[in-house]
Order: C-alpha cells, then sequence, then structure tokens
C-alpha cells in the first residue's frame, strides 16, 4: 500500500475505540464517510435507496461484529470495499439494477460559477456505464493506483486500462464544444 | 513510452502522468517540463488532461433528513446489539441515571472524576467547576465547568496524540518527539479537527457551535467530513463553526479565554449570549420574558463562579428585575 497519511493514521486510532465499543468513534466514522459512501455508491448504482440501506448495513454490522473485527490499514477503503461487496449483492439479488436512472442532483445552486467545470465533469461522468463510473471515481477521485484498484475489484489490469479508456473516449466525445470551458480554467502553469 | 503519440485520454489513462498532476515530486516535475519544451505543439493536449483530472470531483451528499434518518435506525441497532461490554457506554447515555450516578461520585471525590472506558480516559467537570490537567504527554489543559475532555490511555505513545473536547477547554500543548520524529498534537470538537502547529489555544463546542481562539503558536482547523474546509490561523485570530458541516469562518478574536481565571468577559454581547455562557457553566436557567430585553447589550465582566453576583449586578445598573425560582432566573 502507499504511504500512511495522518488522517488514515487519526482512523486507525478511532478505529481502535470503535472496536473498544466507543459509540462516539461510530458517529466520528459516519460523520466523515456517509458521503463518501453515497459518492462512491452512485458510480455503482444510480439507486439511492439501496445505497442508503447499504451504508446502514454496514455500520451496523460493523457495530455489531466489532469484536472479529481487526484494524485496516486505511478505514477509508475498507469501508469503501465493503460497501462495494454488499451493493452488487444486493444488485444481483433483487435485480434492482433495473431502476430509472436517478437523476444527478444539480448542485448548481450552491456554488459559484466558477465551479461550472466541476459540475459538467461530475454530471458527465454520471453518465457513464457503472463500471466505468467507478473505475474513473476511483482511479481520479480517489486516486488509487492500478495496484489498489485490482485489490478492490479484483479486475486485472488489462480490463482496467481498457475499461476506463473506453470511458475516457466517451467523456472526450461528450466534453467536444467543451474546449473552452476546459482551456480556461487555468493557463499560466508552464510559465 | 511515446507520449508525442498521445491524446488527451491516452495521458489520463497513464498512471505517470496522473501522478505528477496530483501529486509533483521534482523528478516527474523535470521530466514533464523538459518532454513539453520539446514537444511544444502537445501542450494543449497536455492541458486538456491536466484539466479533466483536476476538476474531476464528485459532491453529492446525503440531504440532512436522508441522513439523520439512517443515523436514527443505525443507533437503534447499536443499542440493541449492545454487548455486555459496553453497559459502561449505555449507562452514559441514559441521562438521567447518569446524573445521579455523577452526583454521587462528586459527593465522594470531591470534584471532579475520572473515568475510565475501555482504553479512552474520560474526564469530566461539573457545572460550576473549573480544572487544571497535567496531562502524561507534559501538555496542560484547562477545563472549563461543564464540560469533557477525552483521549485514549496510550496517547503519548501514538505517532499522532489526539484528544476529543466537548465544552470548552484551554491548552498548553508541550511538544514532543516520537523516534527523532515531532509528534502532531490534534484537538477532535464536533465534526472539527484542530491540527496544532504551535502552543497556546482554547476550543469551546456549545450547543454545535465550535470556536477556535489562537493566543500563541501556530494551529490549523480542519472539518473531518469535508477536508477543503479547512483553515489556519495565527494568534489572536478565531475561528468559527456555526454548526456541523458549515464552512469555517475567521474573525479577529475579542477577548483572550477570561473564564480560566475565572472571570466572564463580555463585550457588545446581547443578554441572550450572556444568559447562554451562564447557563454553560453553571446548572441554571436563565429564561428572558421580554423578547426586546434577549437582544440589548451590555459590556462588563463577572466571575465565573457566581451566578447570582451577575444577577445582583444586573439589577442594579438596569431597570431589570430578576426573579428566582429554584434554578430558575426570570428576567424582565
Amino acid at each position: 500500500m502507499s504511504r500512511v497519511s495522518a488522517d488514515q493514521e487519526t482512523d486507525r486510532v478511532v478505529w481502535g475505540r470503535l472496536l473498544n465499543g466507543n459509540q462516539e468513534a461510530m458517529t466520528y466514522f459516519y460523520e466523515k464517510y456517509a458521503d463518501h459512501l453515497l459518492r462512491y455508491g452512485l458510480s455503482l448504482t444510480p439507486d439511492r435507496e439501496l445505497i442508503s440501506d447499504a451504508v446502514q448495513e454496514l455500520f451496523i454490522t460493523l457495530w455489531t461484529r466489532r469484536n472479529q473485527l481487526s484494524i485496516p490499514d486505511s478505514v477509508r477503503h475498507y469501508l469503501m470495499a465493503s460497501l462495494r461487496r454488499r451493493i452488487l449483492r444486493a444488485i444481483r439479488s433483487e435485480k434492482r439494477n433495473i431502476v430509472v436512472t436517478a437523476e444527478v442532483p444539480d448542485v448548481a445552486d450552491e456554488h459559484g460559477d466558477d465551479d461550472e467545470m466541476h459540475q459538467y465533469l461530475q454530471r458527465a461522468v454520471r453518465s457513464l456505464p457503472a463500471r466505468q463510473q467507478e473505475l474513473v471515481f476511483l482511479k481520479y477521485y480517489e486516486k488509487l493506483s492500478y495496484e489498489q484498484i485490482t485489490a478492490l475489484t479484483g479486475l486485472e489490469y488489462q480490463v482496467l486500462r481498457n475499461t476506463l479508456y473506453r470511458a475516457l473516449k466517451t467523456l472526450r466525445g461528450t466534453l467536444v464544444g467543451q474546449v473552452d470551458l476546459l482551456l480556461t480554467v487555468f493557463f499560466c502553469f508552464f510559465l | 513510452m511515446d507520449y508525442n503519440q498521445f491524446e488527451v485520454e491516452d495521458f489520463i489513462a497513464d498512471e505517470e502522468f496522473v501522478k505528477w498532476v496530483t501529486g509533483p515530486d521534482p523528478v516527474t516535475e523535470q521530466f514533464w517540463k523538459e518532454w513539453l519544451g520539446r514537444y511544444p505543439d502537445k501542450r494543449e493536449t497536455v492541458e486538456r488532461a491536466r484539466n479533466f483530472i483536476r476538476n474531476l470531483e464528485f459532491r453529492e451528499t446525503w440531504s440532512a433528513g436522508e441522513r439523520t434518518r439512517m443515523w436514527r435506525n443505525i443507533a437503534v441497532e447499536m443499542d440493541r446489539g449492545s454487548l455486555p461490554d459496553s453497559i459502561a457506554t449505555k449507562w452514559f447515555r441514559s441521562g438521567l441515571t447518569w446524573l445521579s450516578v455523577a452526583a454521587s461520585v462528586l459527593l465522594l471525590a470531591g470534584i471532579g472524576w475520572y473515568y475510565r472506558m475501555g482504553t479512552t480516559h474520560e474526564i469530566r467537570t461539573d457545572f460550576g467547576e473549573i480544572r487544571e490537567l497535567l496531562l502524561e504527554d507534559g501538555t496542560q489543559v484547562t477545563l472549563n465547568a461543564n464540560s469533557r475532555l477525552e483521549y485514549s490511555g496510550d496517547f503519548p505513545e501514538q505517532d499522532i496524540r489526539s484528544v476529543r473536547i466537548h465544552g470548552e477547554a484551554f491548552f498548553k500543548v508541550a511538544k514532543r518527539e516520537l523516534a527523532g520524529k515531532k509528534q502532531p498534537f490534534v484537538v477532535y470538537a464536533n465534526g472539527l479537527a484542530v491540527h496544532v502547529l504551535g502552543t497556546e489555544f482554547n476550543v469551546t463546542t456549545r450547543r454545535g457551535k465550535v470556536a477556535v481562539t489562537l493566543e500563541e503558536g501556530l494551529v490549523r482547523v480542519t472539518d473531518t467530513a469535508n477536508s477543503e474546509n479547512t483553515l489556519m490561523l495565527q494568534p489572536g485570530e478565531k475561528a468559527l463553526q456555526y454548526g456541523s458541516r458549515s464552512p469555517l469562518k475567521k474573525e479577529k478574536a475579542a477577548e483572550e479565554a477570561s473564564w480560566k481565571e475565572r472571570v466572564i468577559r463580555y463585550r457588545h454581547s446581547t443578554l441572550q449570549e450572556i444568559a447562554e455562557m451562564l447557563m454553560d457553566v453553571h446548572d441554571i436557567q436563565v429564561i428572558i420574558m421580554d423578547e426586546k430585553l434577549k437582544n440589548e447589550r451590555f459590556t462588563g465582566s463577572f466571575p465565573s463562579d457566581s451566578a447570582t453576583l451577575f444577577f445582583d449586578k444586573l439589577e442594579k445598573l438596569y431597570p431589570i428585575t430578576v426573579t428566582r425560582e429554584g434554578k430558575k432566573y426570570f428576567l424582565e
């Protein structure tokens, strides 16, 4: 695994308390990761309700089975991997993936105009097929290495590369016409 | 690698390229600078790829309703699924039993008390009580009334020393090294983390509001739910957060932590604010009968260990009548 950040270290300390039955540690992780898990969940399925169920299940299981758990290298990745398993299992068993594609929430009102690019990209990515979204999410938002993504998803390097490549091709197609927008974001980097 | 044949998506998919964009080091920096010098016509392609990587962000959040509902379900299961070893934690949550237990402990032990939960230390102060603590790492903490400090038993041995505060405390952090490396000190307050880079500061968490006031040194205040919501404090500055997840604001600190000297100082504060300060540290209820009176502003100070003195002063100086019924004070 890559370098251990201070944040990761803090998580591990708090995780230790959780394993000792400290309820506030649960609150800490819920507050810290609920939104992050939603974002990752949305790259696996557009079904928000399914994600909500999976997140609740994940935290409840964490608590009830805390004496069988150990301290992971990265709590963040541990939670993500666990959420992934739950969501994929739910999709398989309930065939719930044939839902109407949930609307990508419009974040326009919350942020200023300078965030146009973020929103545009987010929306473009959210219209990709699930697996492509997941890989884009893990690679560029979560900034995992191919090796880490393989560890999380079980997909081989070549599959990862091909899927990502397809995703980026599609995105590029969507982004044609947005060239100005792409270029205005910054200039003076190579001076 | 034949980079000059690359299109935007090839760059984006290239691990080395991504590394350069997200966390450049001197070697990659040097490489790409030279490469771009050699292929100037590739700049636009490279910039587009960089833009994509830098701007890709997901910002979906649970709505407040969803968030609360989900947590409620989890909390219900947590209480049900509690194992025998967490009886202490459950006790701790049921307010009334707890208060009566606390009261008897206080009677026995005099002021303050000490509680050990698993490996977590908890130090609490009662209403009207201020405590000076010396932690095992040499850090001095002054804990204001009606407050709680938590830290793990082995915290001086951790790579990062971390403690949690509910209520209000003043910290004088001891500089420390562990195996030749500086050992950072982090204070958690609600959803905020205060990373201590220097020494003396005050943290308050009351009614969901968090304030961090720096007296000496340097601290970084970060929202644990959103690491981009962060700011750095210089001495004399104050970071404020008015509710969890709301943006951090910076202000000039109006006054130092005068409560340590058992004085509550207020400057141009509304009567409502002063009443809240009193209720934070004393087991009393202040009820202001008149809406207009709530927003009257006052400047002055009074000893923090006596609420009665404050009301006496208030009655003498202003046309305000104070009526007391047990723990309730009515102002009109």
